[in-house]
């Protein structure tokens, strides 16, 4: 498919976005989900950086969120910082966080990345948790103000979703104007083929850090977005169980592409809702659906349309 | 202080075990069970079955969680690696990711969230070794991580099954040439890595509450010893399980007990700083 | 006649086995080297310990004056010497442009925001990069199949887009790795225009292969390998009538293919 056509479906996918919490203006239950589905995807475009372009899975994205999250509430509480810089420097925050864990990280291979991930996303809710006179520990912080831009106020879920979908379309910029660049080619060389990419002249962690500092940032955003969404913020959900969450979103929806991280997180956190009915049943069909996704659509459900579309236009295979 | 001690081995015993059951897994196949914790979690709630629901004495319920965890592991292996051992690793990594949601949670709806305890094979008992006192129980898991570990090394080296085992986690394709049934040396790996698990869950019933999120907590640690002490080596492992534990346990007490687990992380991450490879990365010449 | 290239006593060791020992060689600027020998004589560890992917086990790789043994292949590429692969390594997933634009960016400067950003220097910087790299590919003519993803060339023509890669980082030296393996006569003719050509614009050339005619054709002096140990050198003349060379290949039936 062409960049001119693969542009216009974005386009009208886009503007299909802008015009559905029209049709949901009454009911807040569904447009809650849709921002939290919005925040969600952010967060896993923030792990297809790594994963799509570098092939590595990090298991401490939340860790970044947490910055984010905790950073934004700090700014716009303590500092009185208008809500938009302040979520801007979250992200910055998260960013000098990956760049920090990122240079011994980019070091190391495959399975120890993960680890170091692990560690360091541990450790900043930890941390988070036990420095009290910070963060409030597990109280948490409450009361976060909703973002403000002159006359507009967004404490509604309707104008929210807005918000939230002005950074989706920021992030789905970058993601494509990162593989249309020098940058985006040169880590997805890295991906395929790491030594024959140095052969040719590209450094393995200028380009690794600077990927991780990229994800970082946006999963700063999504936590920053986060926290004055939910209003209050605590450590226990910035843990290991949320970067799987992330991981797997990506994974169902399809690594390294445009659609899949849209369609992954979406899906789970519709797929969650729905399942809510059966009560303590519905996290046992999650973790088996689970299983049964990476039995029969191992590249993701973006993956499977696209073999799809593929066996439709050439039907006799 | 040796109380402290004896408590650190025991714990980093517990770590040691856990650790061994993943990497037999890990080295047979490649692929990194996340739900080796929730594993050792239901060994540990089969015991609680066998004696609440079932009224078994605690040794007969031992046996029943060995049979129950043979099963499990099993059933684990057919349904989160079978399917997907020629895919990316990634895809079992998720599919256990989802097993571990799904075992927890069924642990959840099984027992409910409150925290329950597994009584030890030595009660509360003690030794009294000159005015201090050192739990049973603790010796105990001491004594049985020696035996395994010892009696590990003379299975694998020995055995006919145990030296089958090996070459296959060594080279599957060669071994398959050798005449050796990959697949039930594979399905046997997971047995015993959930029986190790099983023996785990026993052991460390009786320390810790058992709540379902044990899991993730005791595979995390499980993590850290593998750092430290690398996936290839038994004994670096049992050092490395050792090591955690102690240094947890004095960190606790003397250091910070908030911050316990911080330091523990921080130590994951300075050993993956000084040795960037790994313990055993080698320079992988890759054939160009 | 200038020193480009040179490796002193260079030896590597893999487990207990010397794959290359105590190997001299001396390249000189504008020079053809042509690197024979049975498989396994080393070759190719030769030109990976040259281009950082080995470091040596013992020994030194000298660049004109400077020492860059055991440096990264990235430093290296950057410093001049570019290199193809026995074992095609092509981007998959990248076309065939892309795969050259990746070596062609090589000396891009512009940072990362503005690169996101798409700035009009940013923007410059990517046009050049494109028309260099299409220049490359017009070069060994696959101009034509630029849009194409790189794994669905022909094996010949993916070795072609290998040497439009590595031409890509304007090396000063190119090592060739069986650049004619799985390549018919015409393409084989093709090569060796296209070799000469290279060679024409300045750039040193030393090529492992296997092919004896290219070789005597093209070298202008050829170095024999036997496990790991250099046992000949001088012109193709010289090569073709000495009997260590008929020796060590003997068994491997018809030496001048």
């Amino acid at each position: 498919m062409n960049p001119r056509k693969k542009i216009l479906i974005v386009f009208l996918l886009l503007a299909a976005a802008a015009v559905l919490p029209v049709f949901f203006k009454s009911s807040r239950y569904y447009l809650n989900l849709l921002n939290l589905a919005g925040i969600f995807i952010i967060f896993t475009y923030s792990l297809n950086f790594i994963h799509g372009y570098l092939g590595l899975i990090s298991i401490g994205q939340a860790g970044f969120f947490a910055i984010g999250a905790y950073v934004t509430a700090g700014l716009t509480m303590a500092v009185g910082l208008n809500y938009f810089p302040a979520l801007f420097l979250a992200g910055v925050a998260s960013t000098l966080a990956g760049m920090v864990i990122g240079f011994p990280a980019t070091r190391i291979s495959g399975h120890y990345f993960v680890l170091i991930t692990l560690g360091f996303g541990e450790i900043v809710r930890l941390v988070i948790l036990n420095w009290k006179e910070v963060t409030n520990g597990t109280n948490g912080v409450n009361n976060i103000p909703p973002p403000r831009l002159g006359p507009w106020v967004f404490d509604s879920r309707f104008s929210y979703y807005y918000l939230v979908l002005f950074v989706i379309v920021l992030t789905l910029l970058v993601t494509m104007s990162l593989r249309r660049s020098k940058y985006g080619r040169s880590m997805l060389a890295l991906k395929v083929g790491e030594l024959a990419a140095m052969a040719m002249g590209v450094n393995p962690l200028s380009h690794k850090l600077i990927n991780f500092g990229l994800s970082a940032f946006f999963a700063g955003l999504a936590g920053g977005l986060y926290a004055s969404y939910v209003g209050s913020i605590s450590p226990e959900p910035f843990s290991v169980n949320l970067s799987v969450d992330v991981l797997t979103m990506l994974l169902v929806g399809g690594s390294g592409t445009i659609a899949g991280p849209v369609i992954g997180a979406t899906f789970l956190v519709f797929l969650k809702e729905g399942l809510r009915f059966m009560k303590e049943y519905y996290m046992i069909l999650y973790g088996a659906g689970i299983v049964l996704v990476m039995i029969f659509m191992p590249y993701g459900i973006a993956g499977l349309i696209d073999r799809l579309a593929v066996r439709l236009r050439y039907p006799s295979g | 202080m040796i109380q402290e001690i004896i408590s650190g081995l025991a714990m980093g015993c517990v770590y040691a075990l856990v650790s061994f059951g993943f990497v037999l897994v890990y080295n047979a196949v490649g692929a990194v069970n996340f739900a080796h914790g929730e594993l050792v979690m239901f060994g540990g709630y089969f015991g609680l079955i066998a004696t609440s629901w079932m009224h078994l004495p605690l040794w007969a319920a031992f046996l029943f969680s060995l049979v129950a965890m043979a099963g499990l592991g099993i059933v684990y292996n057919r349904v989160a690696y079978y399917p997907m051992r020629q895919r990316p690793a990634v895809t079992v990594i998720i599919a256990t990711i989802g097993m571990g949601i799904l075992l927890r949670n069924s642990a959840l709806a099984l027992f409910g969230p409150d925290p329950v305890k597994l009584k030890s094979f030595l009660g509360d008992h003690v030794f009294d070794v000159g005015g201090v006192i050192i739990l049973q129980h603790h010796v105990l898991i001491i004594a049985v991580t020696i035996a395994l570990f010892i009696g590990q090394s003379f299975f694998f080296s020995r055995t006919s099954i145990g030296r089958k085992l090996e070459a296959t986690a060594q080279d599957q394709e060669t071994a398959r040439l050798m005449g050796i049934n990959v697949n039930r040396m594979i399905t046997l790996t997971f047995v015993l890595s959930a029986l190790l698990a099983s023996i785990a869950g026993f052991l460390l019933g009786p320390i810790w509450f058992r709540d379902p999120d044990v899991g993730l907590i005791v595979i995390l640690k499980a993590f850290i010893v593998i750092v430290i002490g690398g996936f290839g080596s038994i004994r670096g492992i049992l050092a490395g399980g050792l090591f955690l534990g102690v240094i947890e346990v004095l960190v606790a007490s003397h250091l910070t007990s908030e911050y316990r687990d911080v330091i523990s992380f921080l130590i994951l991450i300075a050993v993956l700083i000084v040795l960037p490879q790994g313990f055993f990365g080698e320079k992988v010449a890759q054939k160009v | 006649m200038t020193l480009l290239l040179c490796t002193e006593k260079l030896s590597i060791k893999f487990g207990g086995l010397f794959a290359v020992s105590e190997v001299d060689l001396q390249v000189n600027q504008g020079e053809i080297r042509g690197l024979i020998g049975p498989n396994g004589a080393g070759k190719t560890t030769i030109l990976n310990v040259i281009s950082g992917i080995y470091q040596p086990t013992q020994g030194s790789v000298f660049f004109g004056s400077k020492d860059i043994t055991g440096r990264s292949p990235h430093v290296i590429t950057r410093l001049g010497i570019a290199r193809t692969f026995q074992n095609i390594q092509v981007f998959e997933g990248l076309s065939v442009l892309e795969n050259v634009m990746v070596a062609r960016q090589i000396r891009a400067s512009v940072d990362f925001v503005s690169t996101l950003l798409k700035t009009p220097k940013a923007r410059k910087e990517e046009a050049d990069i494109m028309d260099g790299a299409v220049k490359n590919l017009t070069f060994v003519d696959l101009a034509d199949k630029r849009d194409m993803e790189a794994v669905n060339l022909a094996q010949g023509q993916k070795r072609l887009m290998e040497m439009a890669r590595a031409l890509a980082t304007e090396p000063k030296i190119l090592l060739l790795d069986e650049p004619s393996a799985g390549m018919n006569e015409s393409e084989t003719l093709h090569l060796v225009g296209l070799i000469r050509q290279i060679r024409d614009r300045g750039v040193t050339i030393v090529l492992v292969e296997h092919n004896m005619r290219l070789v005597m054709n093209l070298c202008d002096q050829i170095s024999v390998f036997d496990f790991g140990i250099k046992i000949a050198e001088g012109t193709p003349k010289e090569i073709q009538n000495d009997p260590k060379v008929t020796e060590a290949y003997l068994g491997t039936g018809n030496v001048y293919a």
